[in-house]
């Protein structure tokens, strides 16, 4: 069981990454929809896995990435993006986002990043 | 459909953006993997217009250039209307080194710069309009065709957009922000799709949601 924050400005865009995560794991799950709610609840919830939009109207992702990587250097950001230009990934990985996935999200591409990031929170208690 | 203002829900136009934001997104992807260029582009803004407010829009968009050139294509499908890309005066010769890598141009007196620049624009606008409106047609199942794009100098914009937007009807219209980072160049992009397409998109964006219902 893991603490998932959803941050995307589209209503849409949350509700696909949502549909993509088992019901049956008992996962705890908030959604943001905009960069200043997201580092509120981030900083609140402290979740154990973020799923990350770059494009919204406050802040980039990235900048909330840069913000609350410092203080929370073990949290596992996976990118939610159609922009995967070179430079975006490069700067995400530099900021160690976990992993970049394209937009519009394929639910087995969700269902493995999540595996595996549950798979490094498993590993680190364990 | 009784005001066609509210034709989309608040769902319907939230789709539509993520398309458009993801349509953009790719794009900027691809021309970044194929042509080396770091493209940012804003949050797409989406509205239904009466057809008569979308050049003062536009007009207050870009009032703070003076001197401009336009580039316009039409395209058409299940999905269909006007793209048009507004650069101010100038960006065309930043983006020109695009095509220049040996300097070839720029550097020989045998080139006529402005008719560079404007071959340069409707370059770049062939490019993106093409690969932004395919992706969105192709993200709500439709496949389109398109006009080559025309070039606009400063003193034929107005007069242009004028006559293309006049009368009653309504349109869905698109817009956002561009912007080339390595060569400081920028740009607007509206799209303008006929409001006869809207029970056609209404069914797409229902089946695009499926997916994730």
């Amino acid at each position: 069981m893991a603490k998932i924050l959803i941050v995307d400005d589209s209503i849409v865009a949350r509700m696909s990454v949502k549909g993509c995560i088992p019901k049956d794991q008992g996962h705890a799950l908030a959604e943001a929809g905009n960069g200043a709610t997201a580092i509120e609840i981030f900083r609140t919830m402290s979740p154990d896995i973020t799923f990350l939009d770059l494009t919204m109207p406050d802040r980039h992702g990235l900048d909330i990435l840069e913000e609350l990587r410092q203080d929370f250097p073990e949290a596992i950001f996976i990118i939610l993006s159609a922009d995967t230009q070179k430079q975006t990934r490069e700067r995400a990985e530099q900021l160690g986002a976990f992993s970049i996935i394209g937009k519009p999200p394929v639910k087995e591409t969700i269902l493995s990043e999540l595996s595996r990031a549950l798979a490094v929170i498993g590993g680190r208690t364990s | 459909m009784n005001d066609p203002l509210a034709a989309l829900t608040p769902i319907e136009k939230d789709a539509l953006q993520e398309i458009m934001n993801i349509a953009f997104g790719q794009t900027a992807t691809d021309l970044s993997d194929v042509i080396n260029m770091y493209v940012t582009l804003s949050v797409p803004y989406i509205d239904i217009f009466k057809i008569d407010e979308i050049y003062p829009y536009i007009c207050n968009e870009i009032s703070t250039n003076n001197d401009m050139s336009m580039t316009r294509q039409f395209f058409s499908g299940k999905f269909s209307g006007s793209s048009i890309l507004i650069f101010p005066h100038g960006e065309g010769k930043k983006l020109l080194q695009l095509f220049d890598t040996h300097n070839e141009f720029a550097a020989s007196s045998g080139y006529d710069i402005d008719i560079l620049e404007k071959e340069t624009l409707i370059e770049i606008s062939n490019i993106i309009m093409g690969a932004c409106i395919s992706k969105i047609a192709g993200l709500l199942g439709d496949v389109v065709n398109y006009s080559p794009p025309c070039y606009y100098s400063q003193n034929q914009i107005h007069a242009t957009l004028k006559n293309a937007f006049a009368g009653d009807d309504f349109a869905i219209f698109f817009k956002t922000m561009f912007h080339f980072k390595d060569f400081d160049a920028s740009g607007f992009l509206f799209l303008v799709s006929n409001y006869c397409t809207l029970t056609w998109l209404k069914k797409a964006i229902e089946d695009y949601l499926a997916q994730y219902a």
